[in-house]
């Protein structure tokens, strides 16, 4: 009864997914790198990705509900199909992210340097890719992902964002020269606050195909 | 190995028709279940899964002292229907089985009419009159969903009947002696799909009035009919619990190599 061509179906899907994460993982870092380095040649290339990260949900998504409909998956394969396809969404929507990261130079005047320093922005979203490696390697490794350690940078990165909120809006009031850059800086900090809170929800569907139990990562 | 100590032995409060305590089953020198102890809520459906040879039919004869009829079977433990010890010496076999009625995997209707299948055992009972039998009849083809596709043709032979019909005649057979308990020996495995799912639909339908207790090698089968699950291996029961819990999260790794498909 054993069925070793579904394991292998089931093992191409875990292989599609570790694919889209890297993916969304690129989009994200290279996202952030082109807005603190105003490369727009990045930011446009990172534009890009977004067709192959579409095409790699929809593959992954109709994969997943082929095997739910042909094979009958049950226990950990039947926790790590339904996972997958919330996993799919979680992924695309940091890789999305990290494409409006990039973009955010659209509205950035051509040649203006940085109005001041936005060093917590690259340290914030090195905290998120750090959150979603812990997070994908359980996955890659069908094991239990390290909460405390997910849930450790997630209060950094929230602390984060309020210095960076804080610091703009100080800035915004002293010049109102400060205040369209100000508030591209904070968007760009809320966007990566959403990444982690996206990670978090990505740590409690991993915790239920690793255990079976609902967690939830606060 | 198998974390026999982690086993359920009842997954909810409702009241347990049978309660199982350390039984055993030996086939001559073949040990065909060992120290199973469990117990089987009433009104519910509950599935028994595993590899062949696992003790999951011996277990479901044990429940109407079927395994009686083998010769080289030996029962000990404690097995209780409703408080009453099924093994004590006063216990009458053919009494506890009109409680606790079996079909088949292969549908046996009796060389008869439709209508004489069903009031078989209502004769060996001698105590109705002909429209009483008649009422019973046609009350147990109703519950076991048949009635509508025979009722122009009670007087024609029961094997006339499709295979999917011939087991509804068989559960209504069951059904007539007015059973607290069902017991099936993979009901559905010489049925077609659409039969299958008539079967499936019926047993669901029956749990209002009866508890059932179902062999089946279909796991899916047993997802969607079943609230409780007992898994067997080599005799042993290794994981009861609700069936929602033992397809999405068992707690015994055993279990989740064999309903993942990872042996067996």
């Amino acid at each position: 009864m054993t069925r070793n061509e579904f394991h292998n179906q089931l093992s191409d899907l875990t292989a599609r997914l570790d694919d889209m994460a890297t993916l969304a993982k690129s989009m994200l870092r290279d996202g952030v790198q082109a807005f603190e380095n105003l490369d727009r040649d990045l930011a446009k290339d990172v534009d890009s990705r977004k067709e192959m990260l579409a095409e790699l949900d929809e593959e992954i998504e109709a994969t997943a509900l082929n095997l739910l409909a042909l094979q009958g998956p049950m226990a950990s394969d039947l926790r790590r199909i339904g996972a997958t396809l919330k996993l799919i969404s979680y992924l695309n929507r940091i890789g999305r992210y990290g494409r409006d990261i990039g973009n955010a130079l659209n509205r950035w005047p051509e040649g203006q340097p940085h109005a001041f320093e936005i060093v917590d922005i690259p340290d914030m979203a090195e905290k998120v890719l750090n959150m979603l490696d812990l997070a994908l390697k359980a996955f890659r490794e069908k094991s239990e992902p390290d909460v405390a350690a997910i849930t450790r940078l997630e209060d950094q990165v929230d602390t984060m964002r309020r210095r960076i909120w804080d610091s703009c809006l100080v800035q915004m009031l002293e010049s109102s020269r400060y205040i369209e850059p100000g508030a591209l800086y904070m968007m760009i900090a809320r966007y990566l606050e959403r990444c982690g809170d996206n990670v978090c929800k990505m740590t409690e569907k991993l915790v239920y195909v690793a255990t079976g139990q609902r967690i939830i990562v606060k | 190995m198998i974390g026999i100590d982690s086993v359920t032995t009842s997954p909810d409060s409702s009241r347990a028709i049978f309660s199982v305590d350390r039984l055993n089953v030996h086939y001559g020198d073949d040990h065909a279940l060992k120290d199973v102890t469990i117990e089987i809520d009433e009104h519910r459906v509950t599935a028994l899964i595993g590899p062949s040879g696992c003790g999951k039919s011996t277990f479901l004869r044990c429940l109407n002292r079927m395994n009686d009829l083998i010769p080289a079977a030996k029962v000990s433990g404690r097995l209780e229907f409703l408080g009453q010890d099924i093994y004590e010496r006063r216990v009458n076999p053919v009494i506890l089985r009109r409680k606790v009625g079996m079909v088949f995997q292969k549908p046996n209707p009796f060389p008869k009419s439709i209508f004489e299948n069903v009031a078989y055992g209502l004769r060996l009972e001698g105590k109705l009159n002909k429209s009483e039998i008649g009422d019973r009849v046609t009350k147990a083809l109703i519950d076991a969903h048949l009635l509508d596709e025979v009722k122009d043709r009670l007087t024609q032979p029961g094997t006339s009947l499709s295979g999917g019909q011939q087991q509804r005649l068989c559960i209504a057979r069951a059904l007539a002696v007015r059973p607290e308990v069902l017991l099936m020996d993979e009901p559905c495995s010489a049925l077609d799909p659409l039969a299958t799912s008539r079967i499936e639909d019926l047993i669901i339908e029956l749990k209002k009035d009866y508890t059932v207790v179902i062999v089946t090698h279909n796991m899916q089968q047993a997802a969607r009919v079943s609230d409780h699950t007992a898994f067997f291996y080599l005799g042993e029961l290794i994981e009861f619990g609700p069936s929602t819990d033992i397809f999405q999260s068992p707690k015994v790794e055993l279990t989740e190599r064999y309903i993942t498909g990872r042996f067996g």
